[in-house]
């Protein structure tokens, strides 16, 4: 429910110092409307027009003797653009818009078709969806489970577990767990069944409109 | 009642009935396999030629297309049915172009990896510095973007060799992938291919595939606005079997009621009835059983043409019913001699069929030969005593028609008609060539929008051009395997001039013995491996035992047994290796198909040392165009039988001549009406013609009988009016079929049977 239709009776009420509270309070993004629920959660993200991103992304594979890490930015547009620009030497971006990957790495380009295999799709529909608030495409991939985090004062925090349908895709990650509070994602973790996974961690976001 | 004679013979005659009925039952085997009707073949060309026809692995693909939803849902359905009968002992063989990472064929064929897959991952990969690049490659795919979908292999498979080999085995041309699975370029349907285990001819099997398709189908769309679609020649020749088996049924069961009405009419007797059909009912199974006895099975559609060319055996008893009992007295003594030479003729005319080694006319001919002798025999001696058995009921009369048969024409007429119709048919045969139907596939009964469809989803799939291919023979899979090893770079030659687009070879997924050998020759041993490792997992981050299960699985396939066929039988490409490389009576045979061969240039490209180059479909119209030739000139050898056979059974060459105006133009304007229908001639429109040719024997004979009573005219012509209708009627109701065969037949022998009979008519004799 928004704002904008709380009955008018109720807002002669508010004097000018709660109006105050009230805009100073929409204005922080820690005390942003708390999801109630999935779908609450969803629609505030749907309203999302672009983020952007620092972020640090570390690898954990069993073979290997410690993870690899590796930073850069990351910037969302509405409805389904999503870029990441690897930090480094040489440089690598990997973009997805609509039904196509492209990946640069230093003069080579490729680019793959998003549903040409199962497990992409999934991984890029979960991505994709979260920035997007998109549930029913989030649900036609995964079994979502959601939880709220801290107490009430915290408010905003969230924590999302999506559970691969697809046997296929199964088989490559059991789980991918998202953790973020409001319309701002902290953390994105990619989980296999070996117990490898791949953890993104955001920070210095961006989020246009600007909470409020 | 009829007295008691009558039953005395008709007792035991129908005892009889039922004894061959059930004796045929017994020896059974109706075979519906439409190659067995074609010959045997003895040349290698046309063993491998029929061996394709029946069984090659084209023949037992059904392709699917799933369409009406959106892209996601159709994606969805695609992977239950690909899981369904993937898991349906009935498929050797579903695609639907996903990548199924888990699957337990896929996992079989992992252990094999370095015995089959290519040089570079497999073996040169394995050593020195190649090993230390291909560490470094793997480490940058997993930091990268997307992890490699074979990530789990890594530890036994550092070099990527299994990828390699799958990359390797993939097909040359693959349909779109949408939601990671198949779909037609246009996005609309989602497509499927399924080998079935029972071949194309089996129509058992192939029914039992295609309902275990529509079931799960039924059940992987439920409440689905989506539609399946099914081509394949395994999923034609049940359509059309069902298809024919229904119309036969309905139109033959209204072809009976109408001819029982017309007899009911004029005999008005039960019993009379009951008579004119036992000497056919006989007829029939003595040919049947005939066939049985000789060959050991009957073919279907040997015993459907059979039944067809049957036709003329009704007219037996009619003649003798009509004669006996509503001519003059004495007047059926006088038709002997006319029917003997009816039956004579008609009965070599199609013996003639049995001389050919083609099997399924060689039936055709034996069942209609030994049909229309036992039905004459039957109509001569056991109906004359039955019909006087019969009591008369009071004010029993003639079958008058109040017409008779007069000198309706004067043989001059004759021979200007005849040159007329002789003038047409040039005419029609030069605008429109010999139009003989040469293609196997408009043979059969499958409707034209079922061939576009399998063209178009054929283009879909990009499957190899299944009937252009290199074949070789050899002795054991091993020699073959070698001897097309040695062929490769001649093949690979071909596709590098543009020739062709490429290939499909056994070889090139399973190596020989010999190069299987050599490979293990080359794999390091595993000390080597170990301090290969060690050197290039210096600096870099990899555990140092990580790669345990790689040191083990190298030193395996060191030691390890070459893969062999069986090996194969269970894993991933293992349908396709024995599709490519099959045994046959004497030793093995390997297909080469070619892909997308280029026809610009016209010639065929040259087949590599000890193979074979062979277009099918050339040669299957090529061998449908010499059974259509042998048929022709063992009916000229017959005409010329037939045609001294009367010569010396009439003595008589103005009636001769008179018959044979009638009986060629009947053809000849049958064979006319049937191009200026149909467009083409194809086999079922000749073995109507056949009939034709029994019936117009039967009408002039009778027509131009000399030294008859007037009344003995009126109860000849009453016969032959009765025998043309009810043929008419059976005939033309199969006419109004929408299946091209029985269309074929009903309206060639309907058109027929009004030509013979009018001509006979104009050109009776006084």
């Amino acid at each position: 429910m928004s704002i904008g239709q709380t009955p008018r009776g109720r807002s002669k009420r508010l004097g000018p110092e709660s109006v105050l509270t009230w805009l100073l309070m929409l204005s922080s993004p820690a005390f942003a409307v708390p999801p109630g629920d999935l779908s609450g959660l969803m629609a505030q993200l749907s309203e999302v027009r672009s983020v952007s991103a620092r972020y640090t992304e570390t690898i954990q594979v069993s073979l290997l003797e410690h993870g690899i890490e590796s930073t850069g930015t990351i910037r969302y547009v509405a409805p389904d653009t999503l870029i990441e620009s690897v930090d480094g030497e040489p440089s690598r971006e990997i973009r997805i818009q609509g039904d196509r990957i492209r990946i640069s790495e230093a003069d080579e380009t490729r680019e793959i078709d998003v549903g040409e295999h199962r497990a992409i799709e999934s991984m890029v529909s979960a991505l994709r969806s979260v920035f997007a608030g998109n549930l029913v495409e989030l649900e036609r991939h995964f079994r979502v489970r959601f939880e709220r985090l801290g107490s009430k004062q915290d408010g905003a925090g969230w924590h999302l577990t999506l559970t691969p349908d697809d046997a296929e895709v199964a088989w490559l990650f059991s789980h991918i767990e998202i953790r973020g509070s409001g319309r701002e994602i902290h953390r994105i973790e990619i989980r296999e069944p070996n117990g490898d996974s791949r953890t993104m961690r955001f920070e210095r976001q961006k989020i246009d409109p600007p909470d409020g | 009642m009829p007295s008691r004679r009558f039953f005395a013979i008709l007792i035991p005659w129908l005892a009889a009935i039922a004894a061959a009925f059930f004796v045929s039952l017994h020896l059974g085997r109706v075979s519906t396999d439409l190659t067995r009707l074609l010959p045997r073949g003895d040349a290698p060309e046309e063993q491998l030629l029929l061996g394709q026809l029946r069984e090659g692995p084209a023949t037992r693909l059904i392709l699917v297309a799933v369409g009406g939803g959106d892209t996601q849902e159709l994606a969805e359905i695609s992977r239950r049915l690909q899981a369904a009968l993937a898991a349906n002992p009935a498929f050797s063989l579903v695609e639907n172009g996903s990548l199924r990472l888990g699957d337990p064929r896929l996992e079989a064929l992992f252990p094999l990896r370095y015995l089959l897959g290519p040089d570079a991952a497999c073996r040169e990969d394995l050593r020195g510095a190649r090993l230390r690049d291909a560490l470094q490659a793997r480490l940058r795919e997993l930091s990268g973007p997307l992890p490699p979908p074979d990530k789990n292999r890594l530890a036994a498979d550092p070099t990527a060799c299994f990828r390699a080999l799958l990359q390797a085995w993939r097909p040359a041309t693959e349909p779109r992938r949408m939601r990671g699975v198949w779909f037609t370029r246009d996005g609309t349907s989602a497509l499927l291919v399924a080998q079935t285990r029972a071949p194309a001819s089996d129509l058992e099997g192939q029914q039992q595939a295609v309902d275990a398709i529509r079931s799960a189908f039924a059940r992987a769309a439920p409440d689905s606005r989506a539609s399946l679609r099914l081509t394949g020649p395994g999923y034609f020749a049940v359509g059309s079997r069902d298809a024919i088996r229904a119309d036969t049924t309905k139109l033959s069961l209204l072809g009976s009621l109408l001819v029982l009405l017309i007899l009911g009419a004029a005999f008005r007797s039960p019993w009379l009835i009951l008579l004119g059909a036992l000497p056919l009912a006989s007829g029939i199974l003595a040919g049947v059983l005939a066939v049985q006895g000789l060959f050991g099975y009957i073919h279907g559609i040997g015993l459907a043409m059979g039944l067809t060319l049957l036709g003329v055996a009704l007219d037996y008893p009619l003649h003798v019913i009509s004669h006996a009992r509503f001519g003059p007295h004495r007047a059926l003594g006088g038709i002997w001699r006319t029917l003997f030479l009816g039956v004579l003729t008609t009965a070599l005319a199609y013996l003639a069929l049995t001389l050919t080694d083609f099997e399924g006319l060689a039936q055709l001919g034996m069942l209609a030969t030994t049909g229309v002798l036992i039905a004459a025999l039957t109509s001569r001696y056991l109906l004359p005593p039955m019909i006087d058995a019969v009591p008369r009921r009071k004010g029993e009369r003639g079958l008058g028609l109040g017409l008779s048969i007069k000198r309706q024409a004067p043989g001059r007429l004759g021979l200007i008609l005849g040159g007329l119709a002789s003038v047409i048919l040039l005419v029609a045969l030069t605008i429109h060539g010999l139009p003989w139907e040469t293609d196997l596939r408009r043979l059969s009964t499958v409707p034209e929008a079922d061939i576009a469809l399998d063209q178009r989803l054929r283009e879909e799939f990009g499957a190899p051009d299944v009937n252009r291919l290199f074949y070789q023979w050899a002795d054991n899979p091993e020699q073959a395997l070698r001897r097309q090893e040695r062929a490769l770079p001649a093949l690979e030659a071909l596709v590098a001039e543009g020739r062709i687009q490429g290939f499909e070879a056994a070889a090139r997924y399973l190596p020989s013995t010999e190069a299987q050998g050599r490979r293990q020759a080359q794999f390091p041993d595993a000390e080597c491996l170990e301090a290969d490792l060690e050197r290039a997992l210096q600096g870099l981050p990899f555990r140092g035992d990580a790669f345990a299960p790689f040191v083990a699985d190298v030193a395996a396939a060191k030691g390890a047994k070459p893969a062999t066929l069986s090996s194969l039988r269970e894993t991933a490409g293992g349908a396709e290796v024995a599709s490519l490389l099959m045994p046959v009576e004497k030793g093995w045979l390997s297909l080469v198909p070619l892909i997308g061969l280029d026809d610009g240039g016209q010639s065929v490209p040259m087949p590599p040392p000890g193979m074979h180059y062979i277009d099918l479909a050339a040669a299957s119209s090529g061998l449908l165009d010499r059974f259509l030739g042998e048929t022709l000139s063992k009916l000229e050898i017959s005409a010329a039988v037939i045609w001294l056979v009367l010569l010396v059974g009439l003595r008589d060459l103005r009636r001769l001549g008179r018959m044979l105006v009638v009986i060629s133009l009947a053809l000849q304007l049958d064979l006319v009406a049937i191009i200026l229908l149909d467009g083409r001639i194809n086999l079922f429109h000749l073995v109507a013609l056949l009939l034709v040719l029994g019936l117009s024997i039967d009408y002039s004979l009778f027509f131009t009988r000399p030294g008859q009573t007037p009344k003995e005219r009126a109860t000849t012509f009453t016969a032959l009016v009765l025998c043309a209708l009810s043929s008419f009627a059976m005939f033309a109701l199969l006419g109004l079929s929408s299946i091209a065969v029985l269309h074929a037949i009903g309206a060639t022998v309907a058109i027929g049977i009004a030509l013979a009979f009018s001509l006979s008519w104009l050109f009776a004799a006084p």
